[in-house]
């Protein structure tokens, strides 16, 4: 179980947000500006909170006693623009989070993470000569190789269109049932947040709105509101 | 040719470029992240140096190392020599000449480096210490290399400052840009040439280099 409180006061935005969320896909969803992508930085501790808790399977990361740095908070990344490292290769990338202490061990597991995510073929290559979707993948990758406990995704399909958003919301899919980890995607796009989502969670000025199956957010919003999304 | 001078400006240009790296990479850093106020100000002190002119900043430094001074008289107390007309008296000297040339590289680059690559090694398991040598250095090796050999070169051509500082003892403080002064002044014109035909090739070859590497770098991201 995921639990989710907090309260941030910014110069020109307030953020006051409760929520739970389960080894599911939970989707925040909410117009730009609604405090998605700053609620997910709070979990990953890239901000702090003013006050409030985050508690991850019954794991602290932040109330009033406890603030663990990103590096002790086992929560995977996936940024909008990915933030590949552009001097590294893509198997340097994805093992950029593993202690190297581990040789044997990282080896053993990366010739896993090749497997499951077919991407013997990336590996050596620069994220320069990447495209759109592979950048993407290598970046899920990346961020799921030191094994955390929960995966944030900020607007994953922003940057992909067609069959390729189509072939990622499966892969996304497909990690969340086979590594049975919790996660939390943001995305603007109502169409995209029932297609991939087990649970919603609506975000408007900072405030939860909405909570609960992606289907009841139908009954429980009006046509107007949900048409302005 | 006598290539003592050559060599001392060598080997003065490369402590300076590599205390300046000790030096001016947190300073770099810390200028490119800082909100604090007056942030302004701290970068016009050190960039100073640009503008004022080396016999100014070569004064300032022989006053505040010569043997009247606490600085000179502790350092006397300690080494049984003055730090003034000494080569680590002109190390301190070129240090602070060349400042600028090893930060303001080294902060551009800091700047421009995307910010959600630190906070991607944050949440991969690095500390910011991990984080400051494995991504942000790497990232911006472009400006660490630039600032480094542009100080290099810097101090290699310097001159007020040094002879301020150091006047012309040989062996310890004449450097080759007060030899080939020295040659022109004695009209020994064939020695000036030599000497001033290596500088010449070296600064060449050196920025050659610079920008090849750089352009290397460049394509892959690195800035």
């Amino acid at each position: 179980m995921i639990i989710v409180s907090v309260k941030k006061q910014m110069p020109d935005f307030s953020m006051d947000a409760t929520w739970r969320a389960g080894r599911e896909i939970t989707v925040l969803f909410g117009p730009s500006g609604s405090g998605k992508t700053t609620l997910l930085r709070l979990i990953a501790g890239l901000e702090q909170p003013d006050e409030g808790r985050v508690v991850i399977a019954g794991r602290v990361l932040f109330d009033d006693q406890t603030n663990l740095k990103p590096e002790q908070r086992k929560v995977g990344f996936v940024f909008q623009d990915y933030a590949l490292f552009p001097w590294l290769t893509v198997k340097e990338n994805i093992l950029f989070g593993i202690p190297k202490k581990n040789r044997k061990q990282s080896a053993e597991w990366m010739q896993t993470l090749e497997t499951t995510f077919q991407i013997s073929q990336l590996l050596h290559k620069h994220p320069a000569h990447l495209s759109g979707g592979e950048a993407q993948r290598v970046a899920l990758v990346r961020a799921l190789a030191p094994k955390p406990e929960l995966l944030l995704l900020d607007e994953p399909f922003s940057a992909v269109h067609g069959q390729l958003r189509s072939e990622l919301r499966s892969f996304i899919k497909n990690i969340q049932q086979q590594w049975d980890i919790p996660v939390i995607l943001v995305t603007h796009d109502l169409t995209e947040a029932h297609l991939i989502g087990d649970r919603l969670v609506r975000l408007e000025a900072g405030r939860v709105t909405y909570e609960g199956s992606v289907d009841g957010l139908a009954q429980n919003s009006s046509s107007e509101l949900l048409a302005a999304y | 040719m006598n290539w003592q001078p050559l060599w001392l400006s060598f080997e003065l240009a490369l402590v300076t470029m590599l205390l300046l790296l000790v030096i001016a990479t947190p300073i770099a850093r810390f200028l490119a992240f800082t909100r604090m106020r007056g942030r302004g100000v701290m970068e016009a002190v050190f960039a100073l140096p640009l503008v004022l002119p080396p016999t100014v900043l070569g004064y300032f430094v022989l006053v505040s190392i010569g043997s009247r001074s606490t600085v000179g008289q502790w350092y006397h107390d300690l080494f049984g020599t003055t730090f003034a007309f000494s080569f680590e008296g002109m190390v301190l000297a070129s240090i602070l000449y060349s400042l600028p040339f090893a930060v303001q590289p080294m902060q551009n680059a800091f700047e421009a480096l995307d910010k959600r690559m630190i906070e991607a090694s944050r949440t991969l398991g690095l500390n910011a210490w991990q984080s400051f040598f494995r991504v942000l250095l790497p990232g911006a090796r472009v400006g660490v290399i630039t600032g480094a050999v542009l100080s290099f070169a810097h101090t290699v051509g310097e001159f007020g400052v040094v002879l301020m500082v150091g006047g012309s003892i040989p062996g310890e403080t004449r450097v080759a840009s007060i030899a080939i002064y020295e040659h022109v002044e004695n009209l020994e014109y064939a020695d000036a040439n030599a000497m001033a035909l290596v500088l010449l090739a070296f600064s060449f070859i050196v920025l050659s280099v610079v920008y090849h590497y750089n352009r290397r770098l460049s394509r892959l991201g690195t800035l």
